[in-house]
């Protein structure tokens, strides 16, 4: 039984990781496809890739973008986590599953609800439409992994730092904050990762002069086959493994994905 | 002088009233306890006392200065918890030096003091630990060490020692009785173990249902319970309805004979201590009180062994408790005769 389980295990995980695999090792071959396995290699098309202004503009961007979004959405997140995992008021599981919901509702309604938001409310710059929405869908990754540190925190540690004379904003800051610290930052990581990867609902936010760096690929596939996309879907791959396992390092991924 | 007054102290979970108008007043120096079964609301007078719940009415006053509406963080208040809670991310003496750093303390001199008060529980060596790398024992210390540091006015202990095992607890309690003593500082500890608050105590106030049933010292309360819940939770063992005639009280077939003066006629509580009742094989002559019957039951405890008699006039059966002499004496079915002196007949009041 162990070893069958064992067999599914490696064959699931074959089966996920082969394009991936696939694509890393295309993205070194030195024709004008991507070959695999490539007849000869080189890095060619890193250097391509590299030197495109639709891709270097677009991962500033992107890269500016998941930034400025999760520190938006960061404090609005620990506010509602401690709103909702403190609070003693009526609802609290409703407010908690609604600000969850992003999680769960289509990308594409999302995109769409934003994108006629936006419109009502009259934003017209792609810059703040872009932060807008994109705060939007990482807030809840981040709510989630705060609720879930702020849910394990012993309480009676604030309460001994304030029979030791702490005001509750002192021991919050010295006491509350360094223990759940961990947990943020694993969500902040996270929200980085969900902007950065962002394809719905920057498509519909997006323009001509603007791009953010998983549209400036797609644009880019439909009239070129170069293997510089496969260069480019490496070096994000390595980017999102690094952040991967700095999350690991802060609480372990487990905490995250899980429960 | 009072350091510490509670008056018709009293609160209110939902419907439930779980502290119900209680008072007390603690002398500067003095240790009491709060002793009672679990959920009788020793901790939640505790937490008031330390300002961390709020009182539905009632007042407390702190040397003299009402503090009913001060926030914990303003009441100069020690507290150890029953988890130890110390801050896990901070060393052993960051810990320690805490509430001195709330108090505007400089680095140098909080250091100092933080050492000074962690040598004070023999931890000196053992400030540049985290908590985590120390022993239960050791981290109560530490929590005591970091309750004690600032000098507040009254140290509060809630069941500080429940989590540990006999031995250590033994240990901790004479350690805790020195130290409070040495520093002449004002405590309230909270305990379901009658040991511990009669092994420390300069008073204790046993709780039953959010009310002080009697308050006294540990001898008094121990010998002279005032009312049966008082002389249960003591383990009397023996608390019999009963009436009382001329000085002599009936409960079933048992007389009972009480020290002079007597109750007054009309129905009584008595309450008799296991451990006063004798029991031999014929009849003791002289006895104040005695009565013949049967042994029920027969239990080896190691150091103590319990029999119940059934006295032979019927009635309540006898509880009996004697220090085992190299094994049971008595076998179920045995004759006895049991016996105990008026002196140990106690008349409750409520
Ligand atoms: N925060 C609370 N909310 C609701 N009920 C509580 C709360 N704290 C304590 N209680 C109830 O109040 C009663 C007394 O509790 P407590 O003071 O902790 O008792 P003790 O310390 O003597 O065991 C218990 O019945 C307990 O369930
Ligand atoms: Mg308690």
């Amino acid at each position: 039984m162990r070893r069958l389980l064992q067999v599914v295990a490696a064959l699931v995980a074959a089966f996920v990781l082969a394009p991936i695999v696939v694509v890393v090792v295309a993205s070194f071959s030195d024709g004008a496809v991507p070959q695999f396995p490539p007849r000869t290699w080189s890095l060619r098309w890193y250097a391509h890739a590299i030197g495109e202004a639709a891709f270097t503009d677009a991962a500033w961007n992107s890269a500016w973008l998941a930034v400025i979004a999760t520190l938006l959405a960061t404090p609005l997140a620990l506010a509602a986590a401690f709103a909702i995992v403190r609070g003693r008021f009526p609802g609290r599981q409703a407010l908690q599953a609604f600000l969850l919901a992003p999680l769960f509702v289509p990308a594409i309604v999302i995109s769409l609800a934003i994108l006629v938001a936006m419109a009502r409310l009259g934003v017209r710059d792609v810059g703040l439409r872009l932060v807008g929405a994109h705060v939007l869908v990482t807030f809840p990754y981040l709510v989630r992994t705060i609720i879930a540190s702020l849910t394990r925190f012993d309480l009676g540690l604030e309460e001994a730092a304030r029979t030791l004379g702490a005001h509750p904003l002192r021991g919050f800051l010295l006491v509350t904050l360094p223990l759940i610290r961990p947990g943020v930052i694993a969500g902040m990581l996270f929200a980085l990762i969900v902007s950065f990867d962002n394809v719905s609902v920057s498509l519909f936010l997006t323009s001509a002069r603007t791009n953010t760096l998983p549209l400036a690929i797609l644009n880019y596939v439909e009239y070129n086959f170069d293997p510089s996309v496969a260069a480019i879907s490496t070096m994000l791959v390595a980017v999102s493994l690094a952040a991967a396992l700095l999350i690991e390092r802060a609480v372990g991924l487990r905490r995250v994905v899980g429960g | 002088m009072a350091e510490v007054t509670l008056t018709g102290l009293t609160k209110h979970y939902g419907a439930a009233r779980v502290v119900d108008a209680v008072s007390l007043s603690i002398a500067s120096g003095e240790f009491i306890t709060l002793l009672g079964p679990s959920g009788c609301g020793k901790t939640t007078t505790l937490r008031m006392i330390a300002g961390l719940a709020a009182p539905d009415a009632g007042r407390i006053s702190l040397a003299g200065a009402d503090v009913t509406g001060l926030p914990a963080h303003r009441r100069n208040i020690g507290m150890v918890f029953q988890s130890h809670a110390l801050f896990p991310h901070m060393s052993v003496a960051e810990n320690v030096a805490f509430g001195l750093r709330m108090r505007g303390l400089a680095r140098g001199p909080r250091a100092e003091r933080a050492q000074a008060a962690l040598e004070r529980v023999h931890l000196g060596a053992f400030g540049a630990r985290l908590p985590a790398q120390l022993s239960g024992g050791q981290q109560q210390r530490v929590a005591l060490a970091r309750a004690l540091v600032f000098d507040p006015h009254v140290l509060l202990l809630d069941e500080p020692f429940g989590a540990l095992d006999r031995k250590l607890r033994e240990l901790m309690q004479d350690e805790l009785r020195d130290l409070t003593r040495r520093i002449g500082i004002t405590a309230v500890f909270v305990t379901h173990d009658q040991e511990e608050a009669m092994i420390l105590s300069d008073r204790v106030a046993v709780m039953n249902a959010g009310r002080i049933e009697q308050i006294d010292t540990p001898e008094a309360i121990f010998e002279r319970p005032a009312t049966r819940f008082v002389a249960d939770f003591m383990g009397f063992g023996n608390i019999f309805d009963g009436h009382a005639a001329n000085g002599t009280i009936t409960a079933g077939g048992l007389c009972l004979r009480a020290a002079p003066p007597g109750p007054a006629d009309g129905a009584v509580q008595v309450a008799l201590r296991a451990e006063r009742i004798a029991l031999a094989a014929a009849d003791t002559a002289g006895a104040e009180n005695a009565a013949p019957g049967r042994i029920t039951a027969a239990t080896y405890h190691g150091t103590l062994t319990t029999y119940r008699m059934a006295p032979d006039n019927g009635g309540p059966e006898l509880l009996v408790r004697e220090a085992s002499a190299g094994g049971t004496r008595f076998a179920p079915g045995a004759r006895v005769v049991a016996s105990w002196p008026a002196q140990a007949v106690r008349v409750l009041t409520g």
